[in-house]
């Protein structure tokens, strides 16, 4: 990726703050752009009403369908909501979903990915293999399970994900905490006699899950598109809320008449997906060095 | 694989992809004795007690008595009938034969009418009591009071007649292969994908006003597909004879491009109940509020583009005898709304703009909705009515069910919901009686026990399931038996007419929009029956 090429006026361009500067100045324009649309998702999810003038339930019988205008910039959906708004108070539950399901996946996958990597040998392959059990299942169909079980509202479409997802991060934890345990530094621990309390604590767990830092902020973007796919599916939050899976599973039926009700949103979940993925891959090959 | 490779294997599976579909489209017309049709709703099985497992039955059951798409009663395996009082005499046909051998006669009808007092809770409410077979070809019968609509609910495919051995097998194997002696017989049904119907080549007893012999079609392809647009393309690629319901995006554009077909259910449309007995629509006041407040009238007229119709009459739909247009009862009226509203006690409006009430309760709408009885429009309807309704105050909670929701038994109890959307296809004034019955609190359960619609089971005369606005009011009933006992027509009229208007006074049901049955099929097709039961296949042709 080309870098931006921005310079500073030249008393700045020395000390810290130059060198932050310069730092700044190598991100490609790619990730700044991802940045920019997560600050934005997230500002949406904070304070919705600041970026909308419409109420997102609010109808207009007399203006449905309407496409791109400069009243209703994304154009209203058959009974008159305004597109942007709907979409815009959709990315609170649609986030928030993803960062929940995240943080399941993660408390999940935490002891099972110790476990499998420290526990002793018997513990040791029974985690492993029931972590390639449910590796063996495909995440939606998982989380499509477990919803079904636990019902279809957003807390339970979050846990859902989560579950399906922590299998994954499992495995990750178990491969690093591996690495870790046969590292030098573990090694000279154990020789300088260290409790195994202390290298477990001090060692072992924050470098072993160093990784995950990065790996979470991919783990959203995933999740935010699992769960819009439950929705999309009828299996996840319902109409009228309007998270951006139940907004693409109501787009869908106005499909020939109106597109932009499908295309949207899910040109929404893409978008930030990416965004996503574009800069904690960023951030995680910078953590690696590179 | 390099780039260039990778896009010539892309490429070619793509033209292969398109050759496919280019033989695939027009397939429909070539196959002249097939007719390949696209219905939404899938039944768990052909027994529901359910206007959805009733379409398909009836292309594999006859009836007693025939309605043509005009409205009018013809002999079919009933050749005559008359009534006298209590009881209805038919003399019946002496040539017909089920497909599995057996004979139609007088025992026949009885064993029918014994199952269906069994297997259906508003049979009972039918005012049906029994069959007697006065000798081989000739039937009586009986009914708890006088009945007139008899020979208009027998005309329906939910009283279509079953082989009498058949009968006697269990009743999940009814519902799976139904035995009658239809024009066409049971091929095979794969599940989740299509009901395989082929011709009864002995059939020679058709209804009065068509050609008698077999059907004109060999095979029928009744084919489940859940989306309307998918039905909608279907059509347009050749690749269906005949769908239906088209997305209400498109029914003008079907209406000008094919022949359509549109029928309006008997009994009671797609109507919001309001349970009187818990939560607040018990308040009159508030019911008449939330019936000025909904906008319901415009929403139909927004949503439904035609496809179907405003219902302003909470007690019974158009089509049904004695009607009364009551569309204009209660007009968009806002601030009558408010009115009504403050006068029930609720003066003040929270922070998110919802009522309160004096004992410091939102004024809060608990509204479970039925995937199998709302459409995905219907449901958008709702929405729309959510959002008119909030403008006065109201919270609405729709609470869109699951089959696991069904399953597990949610919202089954009477307090657990305030507001109920749905019809109930009954072609007599009867079906008042089927709604309104309150419960005589002999037993107790669960008033949406038969929700779980693959079941077929009894749950007696109490509680009454479908008496959804939870009525306890035993004079409306006895002035709805009272209806069906006055045997001067005008007059009957009239007291029919004083009950739908009672029923909208009171706010008990508000009308939302008609029950309607659309057919859209291809320019080739002709000879379709479509009553107000739905369409028969019978004497449809491919040009």
């Amino acid at each position: 990726m080309p870098a931006l090429k921005l310079s500073l006026p030249a008393g700045l361009a020395q000390g810290r703050l130059g060198q932050t500067w310069a730092s700044l100045s190598r991100v490609p324009p790619l990730v700044w752009l991802s940045a920019l649309l997560i600050a934005f998702t997230l500002w949406a999810s904070i304070a919705p009403a600041t970026l909308v003038a419409y109420d997102p339930l609010e109808t207009d019988l007399a203006n449905v369908l309407m496409p791109f205008t400069t009243e209703h910039w994304l154009g209203t959906d058959e009974i008159g909501r305004d597109l942007y708004s709907r979409l815009v108070h959709g990315a609170r539950e649609s986030f928030l979903i993803g960062l929940l399901a995240m943080l399941v996946a993660i408390v999940l996958a935490l002891p099972l990915g110790f476990l499998g990597a420290l526990a002793p040998r018997p513990v040791r392959h029974g985690v492993d293999r029931l972590i390639e059990i449910l590796l063996g299942f495909p995440t939606l169909l998982v989380a499509l399970l477990f919803v079904t079980l636990l019902g279809q509202d957003p807390l339970n479409v979050a846990i859902a994900v989560g579950i399906g997802s922590a299998p994954g991060y499992a495995r990750l934890i178990r491969g690093q905490t591996l690495l870790v345990r046969n590292s030098a530094y573990v090694e000279a621990a154990v020789a300088l006699g260290h409790t195994r309390a202390a290298i477990l604590f001090r060692h072992i767990v924050p470098n072993a899950i160093r990784p995950l830092v990065p790996i979470t902020g991919l783990g959203v973007g995933k999740a935010i598109v699992w769960s819009s796919s439950l929705s999309f599916l009828g299996l996840g939050v319902k109409p009228p809320s309007s998270e951006w899976g139940a907004l693409l599973a109501a787009g869908k039926g106005q499909l020939l008449e109106a597109p932009w009700l499908l295309v949207v949103p899910g040109t929404a979940v893409v978008l930030v997906a990416l965004s996503f993925s574009t800069l904690f891959h960023y951030l995680q090959a910078r953590s690696e060095g590179a | 694989m390099s780039i260039l490779r990778k896009l010539v294997a892309g490429g070619a599976a793509t033209l292969a992809l398109l050759g496919t579909a280019a033989v695939q489209a027009g397939a429909a017309k070539d196959e002249k004795d097939s007719l390949i049709y696209l219905h939404s709703i899938e039944p768990k099985t052909f027994y529901q007690w359910w206007t959805q497992a009733e379409y398909p039955r009836r292309q594999l059951l006859d009836g007693l008595i025939f309605l043509d798409g005009e409205g009018k009663l013809h002999p079919w395996l009933a050749k005559s009938w008359k009534q006298d009082g209590t009881v209805w005499t038919f003399d019946l046909r002496d040539d017909v034969v089920f497909s599995d051998g057996s004979k139609f006669n007088a025992e026949t009808v009885v064993k029918n009418v014994e199952f269906w007092l069994k297997v259906s809770t508003s049979v009972p409410d039918s005012f049906f009591k029994e069959a007697k077979a006065v000798d081989e070809y000739k039937v009586e019968i009986h009914t708890t009071i006088a009945q007139p609509w008899l020979a208009n609910l027998l005309s329906s495919g939910g009283f279509a007649i079953n082989s009498s051995p058949s009968l006697a097998r269990d009743l999940k194997e009814i519902g799976e292969n139904p035995i009658g002696s239809g024009p066409f017989v049971l091929k095979e049904w794969k599940r989740g994908e299509e009901i395989v119907l082929v011709r009864n080549e002995n059939y020679r007893w058709g209804p009065e006003t068509t050609h008698g012999g077999p059907a004109h079609l060999k095979t029928i392809h009744w084919k489940f597909v859940p989306d309307a647009n998918a039905r909608w393309l279907a059509l347009e690629k050749g690749e269906a004879d005949l769908i239906y319901d088209p997305p209400s995006v498109k029914w003008k554009e079907a209406t000008g491009k094919y022949p359509t077909s549109t029928r309006y259910a008997p009994g009671r449309g797609q109507t919001l109940s309001l349970n009187t007995e818990f939560g607040p629509f018990a308040d009159k006041r508030v019911r008449q509020a939330f019936a000025y407040a909904s906008n319901r009238k415009k929403i139909v007229e927004t949503l439904f583009r035609g496809s179907a119709l405003y219902e302003g009459n909470g007690a019974y739909s158009r089509t049904t005898p004695d009607y009364v247009d009551l569309d204009d009862a209660y007009p968009y009226d806002p601030d009558k709304a408010v009115g009504l509203l403050e006068e029930a006690g609720y003066t003040r409006v929270n922070g998110d703009g919802f009522r309160v009430g004096k004992d410091g309760k939102v004024l809060e709408v608990l509204f479970p909705v039925y995937p199998t009885i709302v459409s995905p429009e219907g449901y958008t309807s709702l929405q729309a009515l959510q959002a008119e309704a909030k403008k006065v105050g109201f919270k609405i909670d729709l609470i869109a069910l699951t089959p696991t929701d069904l399953a597990a038994g949610r919202y089954t109890k009477p307090d657990e919901y305030h507001v109920y959307l749905g019809y109930w296809t009954m072609y007599a004034p009867t079906v008042l009686s089927v709604n309104y019955r309150p419960d005589d609190g002999s037993a107790s359960g669960t008033i949406f026990g038969r929700q779980n619609l693959n079941q077929i089971q009894t749950t007696g005369g109490s509680p009454n399931p479908h008496n959804r606005v939870r009525s306890k009011d035993w004079k409306l009933q006895e002035a709805i038996v009272e209806a069906h006992r006055e045997p001067d027509p005008q007059a009957r009229h009239a007291k029919l007419a004083a009950i739908q208007q009672h029923i909208s006074d009171e706010a008990l049901a508000l009308g939302f929009y008609t029950s309607t049955y659309n057919l859209v099929g291809q320019k080739y097709l002709s000879g379709l029956i479509h009553n107000i039961h739905g369409p028969i296949f019978y004497a449809l042709k491919k040009d």
